[in-house]
């Protein structure tokens, strides 16, 4: 439970990161404050978003029935994973014999470490977003939930591509752009199977919404025969009309832009292609169980909060040695993935509040992470019962006042 | 943390509000409200060690004054269900410079002896919690030979954290080195702010730092 | 025609690198020529429900028709909305997302305000893809680089009367 800890202070020791990192987030906010700034009813949309966010969670099983049958009624099919594994299994049964598979970013794959699984029992697998493809060939986890490799120097690219990919040596970012696209293409050709997530979907048209800026999520989708796409239970929302809303809030929050390049609202599968949804549970029933935890589920994965908070601005992302960093990576690991492994993230925050601030859901991630710090025991319970004794009469308040003095001098407090 | 690292701000507070013809007095029989605990995850100590400031506000005919941004908004967000209802808390306790601005809606006239450069620095429970923004700075400006930079990233907290400065040090460190950093290239060397927990934070890290309730009495007295 | 309207979209499109230019109504197939022969590309795809003279100014201008992928693909629009300086594209996306150069003949009169106006619930079926300016990526130091995987090069020319 020490992870976050010696994970920090290594990213601490490495300025180059820092640069990286902190350039990139500037900007980032920067162009969303001006993109927010257009939107004059933009506390509306949080407060509309939210309300459909609660009422979808509220009805979630009658909506996932929907989705469910309106993609069987065109033809595809929905299956239901109870975790990880089974939907690593699932999937695998489903590429099995098909050929290459080519993935678009997908945070609940990275989750599931799907490409690993895949690699390991022969399926040849690429990234196609250019920061998985970066983050894949150098052999690292993506930092980012938006921006994969926003830890990385140009230079960094430019080794990794000149020694993954034979190229020449070269630093400039249209030039390694055009590599990855010319051996991506290659790849889009050749596959069998395209795996995806999927931003939102929707119950009551079956829909699949996808956002993206390279194109590579729509060629994954339209060029193999088989489209996979892979989402958590939560990503339903209950219909079609409440789409423009979250179209309007996601790009903003996650990338200030109006809008990405691209949004495909699919109703799968396309003509002469085969579709497959499977829907993950992976822990996050217990969540939408758990009252007072519930809203973590209203997230969009728009990386908002990632990209406000001090806290991993000078740490960057690895440090949370989570799939999912920051803010919203704090409150779900130790959720999904146990307070023994990641209860050291709820104290990796100093509780600013710039996180609720920034979140398109207004999700309160504060006050998640001193709840999740409370079920998950509290700090060295002896010594604060030992000074809470102390503290609960005035008397021995005064009298260790003295001694705080001194002992905070000591530890430099 | 006020009265570990800043015992004069008591009395600079209550030389302040006396400047504009209230009449304060310390709180009697009360320790700390707690945040500490309930942020460590432990909210039954939390109840235990604030139940006498509750108790006194409860009591208090007066409005109750906090010298901490984050000490008043623990108390107005926590304290009615950590000790069941009771008292409308909105109504009854109030951080300093909240209190100065938005209840007595007064300014403080004053002059510094030596002129000073200083930076304001919006304490995070203060800016988001209870919601002051302008206020602060308005109040600073009241006071003649005091000239308030602007720095970069103001908003971006400065590190401290309470527990978070414990657990995780070194993280804690850099984030105060970085607020210290812009605070310099602003062109100010001394720091001023609501909260305790920040002024020891950015202390610790080589910046002079002043309580504001310090600095209007400093002004205060001339 | 709502002139407010198609401006905001034109200057809003081109913000996003979209390359737009207004064309008098049956102009099209013309200026499509004279782009394709100033671009060198080499082979083209138009979507069904494209004017036949555009296949004839292609084929005119040196380019020979081609199943996708293809160098240069002709859509049309369903909509546009003035806001994200968006186009609504219905049907399959094969065609334009493989291609290098994207070009969409826009009827001014489909021009929408904001996403609001989007008739999502009677026309999703099947597939309906908002392209706004062409593909792009800023994952290298939050370098901008256009022309990822999709299009490099997003056209559009709106036909007004």
């Amino acid at each position: 439970m020490r992870e976050f800890r010696r994970l920090s202070v290594r990213a601490i020791a490495k300025p180059s990161m820092r640069g990286a990192l902190e350039s990139a987030m500037e900007r980032s906010l920067e162009r969303r404050a001006r993109a927010i700034a257009e939107v004059p009813d933009w506390e509306a949309l949080r407060d509309r978003a939210r309300e459909i966010k609660r009422g979808a969670l509220e009805e979630l099983d009658t909506n996932l029935e929907k989705l469910k049958a309106n993609i069987e009624a065109r033809g595809g099919k929905v299956h239901f994973a109870r975790d990880a594994r089974e939907a690593n299994e699932i999937i695998e049964k489903i590429a099995a014999g098909r050929g290459p598979v080519i993935k678009g970013k997908s945070m609940i794959t990275e989750e599931i470490g799907l490409r690993e699984y895949l690699m390991e029992r022969g399926h040849e697998v690429w990234e196609t977003d250019l920061g998985e493809f970066i983050a894949a060939l150098a052999g690292e986890p993506p930092s980012h939930i938006t921006t994969p490799v926003v830890h990385m120097r140009r230079a960094e690219v430019a080794r990794i591509f000149e020694r993954e990919l034979g190229v020449a040596y070269t630093e400039d970012p249209e030039e390694l752009t055009a590599h990855a696209r010319r051996f991506l293409r290659e790849k889009f050709l050749s596959a069998g199977v395209g795996i995806t997530g999927a931003n939102f979907t929707v119950a009551d048209t079956g829909s699949v919404v996808l956002f993206e800026n390279e194109g590579n999520i729509t060629l994954t989708t339209e060029l193999p025969r088989v489209h996979v796409a892979v989402m958590s239970i939560e990503k339903v929302i209950p219909s079609i009309a409440d789409l423009p809303v979250f179209i309007k809030l996601l790009p903003r929050s996650a990338t200030g832009q109006r809008i990405t390049s691209y949004v495909s609202v699919l109703s799968p599968p396309r003509e002469g292609g085969e579709f497959h949804l499977v829907i993950l549970d992976g822990g996050r029933r217990k969540i939408l169980e758990d009252e007072e935890m519930r809203e973590a589920l209203y997230c969009i994965r728009c990386g908002a909060c990632i990209n406000v908070c001090p806290v991993y601005r000078i740490t960057g992302g690895h440090a949370y040695h989570s799939t999912y960093p920051g803010p919203i990576g704090a409150v779900l690991s130790p959720m999904l993935f146990g307070q023994g492994s990641h209860g050291d993230l709820p104290y990796a925050s100093t509780l600013c509040g710039a996180c609720y601030d920034f979140c398109p859901l207004r999700i309160n991630l504060p006050a998640l992470l001193v709840k999740l710090r409370q079920r998950g025991g509290g700090l060295r319970k002896t010594v604060f019962k030992l000074w809470s004794n102390i503290w609960a009469s005035p008397a021995g308040y005064k009298a260790s006042l003295k001694a705080a003095r001194l002992i905070s001098r000591w530890m430099k407090l | 943390m006020t009265e570990i690292h800043y015992p004069g701000v008591l009395e600079a507070a209550t030389g302040v509000l006396g400047s504009i013809g209230l009449e304060a007095a310390p709180l009697d029989g009360v320790t700390c409200c707690g945040q500490a605990f309930f942020n460590s995850g432990h909210p039954e100590m939390a109840r235990k060690v604030g139940r006498s400031l509750f108790y006194a506000i409860e009591n208090s005919p007066d409005p109750v004054i906090v010298l901490s941004g984050s000490c008043a908004q623990f108390i107005r967000e926590h304290y009615p269900r950590l000790f069941g209802i009771g008292m409308d808390i909105d109504e009854s306790c109030f951080e300093f410079t909240e209190f100065i601005t938005r209840l007595a809606g007064a300014e403080i006239k004053g002059r510094l002896a030596t002129p000073m450069r200083a930076a304001y620095h919006p304490a995070c429970h203060l800016l988001r919690g209870i919601g002051l923004r302008e206020e602060p700075f308005a109040l600073l400006r009241g006071i003649e030979n005091l000239e308030l930079v602007k720095v970069h990233k103001e908003e971006t907290c400065c590190g401290f954290g309470g527990v978070f400065s414990a657990v995780y040090p070194e993280v804690s460190r850099k984030m105060a080195e970085e607020k210290v950093g812009t605070i310099r290239d602003a062109g100010a060397d001394v720091v001023v702010a609501a909260d305790a927990g920040c002024l020891r934070r950015m202390e610790l890290s080589g910046l002079r730092a002043m309580h504001v309730a310090e600095l209007l009495w400093m002004g205060v007295r001339g | 025609m709502d002139e407010a309207l198609i401006s905001k979209f034109i200057e809003r499109a081109t913000e996003q690198d979209a390359e737009v230019m207004t064309v008098g109504a049956g102009t099209a197939a013309e200026a499509i020529g004279k782009l394709a022969r100033e671009s060198g590309l080499k082979s083209f795809s138009v979507a069904e429900g494209t004017a036949p003279a555009v296949a004839e100014a292609l084929k005119a201008a040196g380019l020979s028709e081609s199943t996708p992928p293809s160098e240069l693909a002709v859509t049309g629009a369903s909509w546009a909305v003035a806001e994200t300086g968006t186009l609504v594209i219905k049907g399959t996306r094969r065609q334009f997302i493989t291609a290098e150069t994207h070009v969409v003949v826009l009827d001014g009169a489909k021009m929408l305000d904001n996403l609001d106006d989007i008739p999502f619930g009677e026309e999703t079926a099947p597939f309906l893809t908002l392209v706004t300016g062409p593909s792009r990526t800023a994952d290298i130091e939050r370098v901008l680089v256009l022309g990822a995987h999709g299009p490099r090069r997003l056209v559009v020319l709106i036909e007004k009367p």
